[in-house]
């Protein structure tokens, strides 16, 4: 307030725009609007863009003055040339209470968007660095202010005052302090802040955005003006802040990590740009006649194929008439088997174990050391587990714990759960972290390459060497070696392994350690601790509670206790 | 007959003393039923196949009895009418099946004779049982059989299973005092679950996760729970939860089952309790077969009674705000020769709330409502359509670019965007692999659809989808380029690719099944291991002994006609649905893919002879007709119904005299806000599962008040 007094002197500018304002609202008319760009504008610069508004406003009210009629069009991009300068020094603070009318909130979130898209800030505290307050709960008390202030000040027609906005600012403290009802938007117009409705806010950030996209490619492709030159000075500041969606796309930026030439790539981003990037993806695409096979799916649909994305090449065909064959056997055997009991032996199912998967084969492994390439900083990687959000991190976690128990060692008593079908809770493969062939050393690739087409087996070396974290522990009854190992025997003497529980390594989620061996963990003194106290077990055994299997004893009692309750209450009922 | 089949067990409803009054009015009604069946012995709205499906009567007894309704008073107690062996039923024993779960459909119960069954007849029972048995060719395991399979596996693997089964009896002593293990079931991610046969199943109050009682005449509901009774021997799988999951985790999934206690087909929590960190769940046990032991063979009608189980529980744990989010074979309990199955394992489960927690990853449609279960797209104003059309073309133009000039951002500031992806890979719906923050019901509804495509192709697993990227380029090339962008707007993503497999329509997921399974068209030939044909009277499957025969020709000559699987018409009238549902079911997005409540209504799995599917909806807990009366305690988050005195043995509508109904429902009133059971009514707390409102039916506790 104190500050805000010295400006007072040069209020008249003030009332012009108000003027102008309350002038626009009634009629809509182009001419008007025109006018109102430039006001409001330099009414609600802070200091720091005092120079740059007043240049703007002056430039505005010659050419307003010069030609009433202009095209409507060009207002327009006054307009928005005017508050796109002004913008990036605004600070707007979004009335909190107010904003519950259904749909506001995707609105709210749309326009804070849009104002970080401007070059503006959004603030959540409301301090007096903030120079636009947004609320929907006063633009009846708002309004007569301001009226009042255009009627007394427009007559004055000194819209060439305007250049300082300062003035606006002392004027409406003047005003604000006969309005004693809104303690906010006292608070507001004490601090010299402009008020916006978000009908506003959204008319003039439209307004702004309008045909950004015309206004960028002109800017992009013309040759450069004045003007032009701040609005890219602007959008790189925006870029720097907000990330792409604003640059010249075909420019390279260093920070930017590109998928290599000629290669198959899918990106898959947040629209907003808000998150880092969701997936990315690269995929080398083999030379020419190579014997290579894509690595990309490719829809083959072919009916003797195990699955669509499998090409009935010579090997398929060879696998699909040995599974006809064991079929065919198996169907030649029930025949001759009276079937009075329930068949035991399951040669289809094991079959369909066995050789169902042996792509899955490829794939696992070629994924692990595509992983364990490309995240040679496994710390990362790890750290997934811890900063997932509250929902999330106990499915992680236990994805965690998940391994040790993993159905990959195969028990088929859980029902259709083939070997490579086993829940997952949060892994932390893919999506959201970025795989990049890229990554891969020269060597590396080549070797993968390789390795998809001589042999399906898995270069041990590599995984010892590369033990990354995407990597499943060493003694793991692994998806990769021991997994592969296993499903290269010969179908008919398949065997599963025998499980060994004891023996599992994994992640506690109570003690939150990982453990080489799950009974030694459970059984050490650091879980037997967690598993003693019950504290540790509150929440839970509330639920358990409720959960209790009660005796029929107990229900009659209940029961019981009821009806001699509603007795008593009879006779009480009687007597009375 | 099999009517005697019903054990006593105290799983079955009809088990309780008739002196309960809220199961008399069970009893009642299914006494009802039986009057129905004795007039109409065979139904011929059978539609399925031809087979001799037991006939749902639901229409007709109502019918009935608003024409007899002195029907209703004919009550006498179930202990004094011993008609030891029943009167040969009039007509063919159709139902061969001693299943232990169309307990209440059975043409045969309808005989007047039977209505009132001396239950503890059960040694015979069992002995005239057998000669139907052997129709199942593969042999209907008696109990003695289910408690002696791990006799079935190798010395090493059960000696391995005893060792478990020993410690994990130590670990939790009060165990074996009530459970004798005696299998492992399977092993997974976070828990192995073993068959254990229930000692004293009588003891013990089991109406909590028996279901909603109901009329008779809803025959479904009581196959929807009770399946976990083999001959008087009560058999539970008991879920020994690793002691490595944290406490939260094992509350998240034992606070699920308790909430999804009533849902129809839905493994049902009989209890749990924690000795120290060692924490085990006891459900009831579902005999059910390996998936791919079937799944090929099953006929039309199977996998429709497959996917009805398994959309009646989705549709039941959806509207409890519940999603399973791991739905996939190996999780549904499903008997081939029974038709019916049990979703289970809600250890990846999670409940629909508001995305809060997921910071700004707001979709471009809602968090699912009561009115769009799968969310709804956001209106245009509530979003800036302008800078998405601009984004969308930005990134279509991307796909176009050389790849070296395509980037992302190396070390990225912005904050990673999080989201639930828990379940199997393969079984992942779009949204899932999106991101998206607002998952719903439908990614269950995906899995569904994965399922069905299983079941039309003849294949599984189809996808490989190592992780979320191959998944989600898997799924881009079968659905196209313009679908996937409009999922990625969907869930505020863009979708970038160059890869040219992705085409720009993709191909129809019925073209997706047709090129891979060419013969879809034809009807499989007729397994007689497998449902419907277990439900088939003996002399109508003509070859018992034989396999089924493995051309079509030669089988077609033998059947009967009425049992003939699918006349080729009929069942390509059955494909073509299959293949609409599909789209509906693998709708990639997910605001659009249809709900489990609109499948069940959809010409493939509608079936006329049944009631619709919201006759037979159990509420959830305080909604439905009597849902006023029904709140959850604040405090302890019990349920509480408020009730009428009962006072005695006299019923509401005794006390209430000529009142109508109205009338009754305004006193009703006047006493809630009187308050306090003197004035006749009461406030009881009972146990989740427990006064569950059916359709337009009250709650076994309202039954007497709201008619």
């Amino acid at each position: 307030m104190a500050a805000a007094l010295p400006r007072r002197p040069l209020a008249e500018r003030t009332s012009f725009s108000h003027e102008q304002c309350s002038a626009i609202s009634q009629n809509s008319v182009g001419s008007a609007k025109r006018a109102r760009s430039p006001e409001p504008h330099p009414a609600k610069a802070t200091k720091r863009i005092r120079p740059l508004a007043q240049a703007a406003t002056t430039a505005v009210a010659e050419e307003g003055k010069g030609r009433k009629k202009v095209e409507r069009e060009q207002q327009k991009a006054e307009f928005r040339e005017k508050y796109t300068k002004a913008f990036p020094s605004w600070v707007f603070y979004f009335d909190p209470d107010i904003l519950d009318v259904a749909n506001t909130e995707a609105l709210r979130q749309d326009m804070k968007r849009k104002i970080h898209l401007l070059g503006g800030r959004v603030d959540d505290f409301f301090s007096k660095d903030i120079t636009h307050l947004i609320t929907d709960q006063v633009p009846g008390t708002e309004l007569p202010l301001y009226n009042k202030e255009n009627v007394g000040k427009s007559k004055n027609g000194t819209s060439s005052l305007l250049k300082s906005p300062i003035k606006l600012r002392g004027r409406i403290v003047e005003d604000v302090l006969m309005d004693t009802e809104y303690s906010l938007i006292n608070k507001a117009q004490s601090f010299g802040q402009k008020i916006w409705t978000l009908t506003k806010l959204s008319s003039v950030v439209d307004r702004c955005l309008a045909t950004p996209s015309t206004g960028q490619s002109q800017s992009l492709t013309t040759s450069v003006s004045a003007t032009t030159q701040q609005s890219l000075s602007r959008l790189l500041q925006s870029e720097r802040l907000n990330g792409t969606c604003e640059r010249d796309p075909s420019e390279r930026r260093h920070d930017f990590r590109y998928f290599s030439k000629d290669s198959y790539f899918v990106l898959v981003e947040d629209l907003h740009q808000e998150f880092a990037t969701i997936a990315a993806h690269e995929y080398p695409v083999p030379k020419p006649h190579s014997a290579t096979k894509p690595l990309w799916p490719i829809l083959h649909c072919h009916p003797h194929a195990r699955g669509p994305f499998i090409e009935f090449d010579e090997k398929e065909r060879r696998r699909w008439e040995k599974t006809q064959q064991a079929e065919s056997a198996k169907e030649k055997q029930a025949l001759h088997v009276p079937r009075t009991g329930r068949p035991r032996a399951r040669p289809t199912s094991l079959h369909l174990q066995a050789t169902g998967h042996g792509d899955l084969r490829r794939s696992v492994s070629m994924n692990n050391i595509r992983r364990r390439a490309s995240h040679p900083n496994g710390v990362l990687r790890d750290a997934n587990l811890v900063d997932l959000d509250a929902d999330e991190y106990d499915n992680d976690l236990a994805y965690a714990s998940g391994y040790l128990a993993s159905g990959i060692s195969g028990h088929a008593a859980a029902s259709g759960n083939s070997v490579g079908l086993t829940s997952t809770a949060g892994t932390t493969s893919t999506t959201g972290t970025v795989r990049n062939a890229l990554q891969l050393t020269a060597t590396l690739r080549g070797r993968l390459q390789q390795h998809v087409v001589t042999s399906k087996k898995f270069p041990n070396g590599e995984r010892e060497g590369s033990n990354g974290p995407m990597a499943p522990p060493d003694g793991m009854p692994g998806r990769t070696t021991q997994a592969m190992l296993r499903k290269s025997r010969s179908t008919n003497t398949i065997k599963l392994p025998r499980r060994d529980e004891g023996s599992k390594p994994g992640y506690c989620e109570s003690c939150r350690i990982k453990f080489d061996d799950f009974r030694k963990h459970v059984k050490g003194t650091k879980h037997k601790r967690f598993a003693a106290n019950d504290d540790n077990f509150l929440q839970l055994d509330f639920v358990l509670a409720r959960v209790k299997r009660c005796t029929d004893e107990e229900v009659r009692k209940a029961e019981a206790d009821r009806e001699s309750r509603w007795r008593a209450s009879q006779s009480v009922s009687y007597s009375g | 007959m099999a009517s005697v089949l019903l054990s006593t067990h105290s799983s079955n409803p009809l088990e309780v003393g008739s002196s309960d009054p809220r199961n008399s009015h069970y009893h009642r009604a299914y006494r009802k039923s039986q009057e129905a069946r004795r007039d109409d012995p065979l139904s011929s709205d059978d539609l399925l196949n031809g087979s001799y499906r037991p006939p749902e009567l639901d229409d007709y007894h109502e019918h009935i009895s608003q024409l007899f309704p002195g029907m209703i008073q004919r009550r006498s107690s179930v202990s004094t009418v011993r008609t030891g062996k029943q009167a040969p039923p009039a007509y063919v024993d159709l139902d061969v099946d001693m299943s232990d779960d169309e307990l209440l459909i059975r043409p045969n119960e309808g005989n007047a004779q039977t209505a009132a069954v001396d239950y503890n007849d059960e040694e015979d029972a069992e002995g005239s049982d057998v000669d139907d048995d052997d129709v199942k060719l593969s042999g209907e395991q008696g109990s003695e059989d289910e408690e002696d399979t791990i006799h079935l596996k190798p010395p090493e693997e059960r000696a391995e299973i005893e060792a478990e089964i020993e410690e994990l009896e130590s670990s939790v002593p009060q165990l074996s005092s009530d459970y004798k293990l005696v299998d492992r079931l399977g092993t997974g991610t976070f828990s192995s679950v073993y068959k254990a046969i229930d000692l004293a199943p009588e003891q013990c109050d089991n109406t909590p996760w028996q279901g909603p009682k109901t009329r008779a005449s809803i025959p479904q509901l009581s196959s929807a729970y009770i399946n976990a009774d083999f001959g008087g021997r009560v058999f539970v799988a008991i879920k020994r939860i690793y002691v490595t999951s944290s406490p939260e985790r094992i509350r998240n999934e034992i606070a699920i089952m308790e909430t999804c206690r009533g849902s129809r087909y839905t493994s049902q929590l009989i209890t749990a309790f924690r000795h120290k960190d060692q924490v085990v769940a006891i459900m009831p046990y579902h005999k059910n077969e390996d998936f791919r032991e079937y799944f090929r063979e099953i006929s039309m009608p199977a996998i429709k009674a497959y996917l009805r189980c398994m959309l009646r529980a989705l549709r039941d744990i959806h509207a409890r705000g519940i999603i399973h989010r791991d739905v996939k074979p190996a999780n549904f309990l499903f008997d081939p020769r029974s038709g019916v199955g049990t979703l289970c394992d809600f250890g990846l489960a999670c409940r629909m709330e508001p995305a809060r927690g997921h910071g700004n990853n707001t979709c471009l449609h809602t968090p699912p409502t009561r009115s769009d279960p799968h969310g709804r797209v956001r209106l245009r104003n509530e979003y800036n359509i302008e800078q998405i059309k601009r984004v969308q073309k930005d990134t279509r133009n991307k796909s176009t670019w050389s790849s070296d000039k395509v980037g992302y951002a190396e070390k990225d500031p912005r904050p990673t965007c999080k989201a639930n992806r828990a379940g199997t890979r393969g079984f992942r719906a779009p949204e899932v692999l999106m991101k998206c923050g607002d998952q719903s019901g439908a990614v269950d509804v995906w899995s569904t659809g994965m399922i069905l495509l299983f079941f039309l192709i003849g294949k599984f697993p189809l996808f490989q989808s190592n992780d979320d990227i191959e998944a989600l380029m898997e799924i881009a090339v079968i659905i196209g380029r313009k679908s996937m962008e409009k999922v990625a707007t969907l869930h505020r993503r863009t979708f970038a690719s160059n890869v040219p497999s992705i085409t720009p329509d993709g191909i129809s997921w019925r073209e997706f099944v047709e090129k891979q399974n060419p013969n879809v068209f034809t009807p499989p030939p007729p397994n007689t291991r497998y449902y419907p044909y277990t439900m088939m009277p003996p002399s109508a499957i003509p070859s018992i002994s034989m396999p089924p025969p493995p051309l079509p020709q030669s089988r077609s000559k033998a059947v009967d006609s009425s049992l003939r699987p699918k006349a080729p018409t009929e069942h390509a009238q059955d494909v073509e649905f299959a293949f609409s549902l599909l789209e509906g079911l693998l709708h990639p997005e997910s605001t659009r893919r249809i709900t489990p409540r609109d499948a069940l209504n959809h010409p493939f799995l509608r079936d006329p002879s049944e009631p619709d599917d919201d006759e037979m909806f159990p509420h959830p807990y305080g909604e439905g007709v009597c849902g006023h009366l029904h709140f959850m305690d604040e405090v302890t988050e019990e349920p509480c119904v408020r009730v009428k005195t009962r006072g005695g043995n006299s019923s509401g509508s005794k006390r209430k005299g000529s009142a109508t109904d109205e009338e009754d429902e305004e006193h009703n009133k006047e006493d809630m806000d009187n308050g306090g059971w003197e004035n006749g009514t009461e406030v009881i707390v009972i146990r989740a599962g427990e006064g569950i409102a059916v359709g337009t039916q009250p709650c076994e506790f309202h039954r007497d008040e709201i008619l």
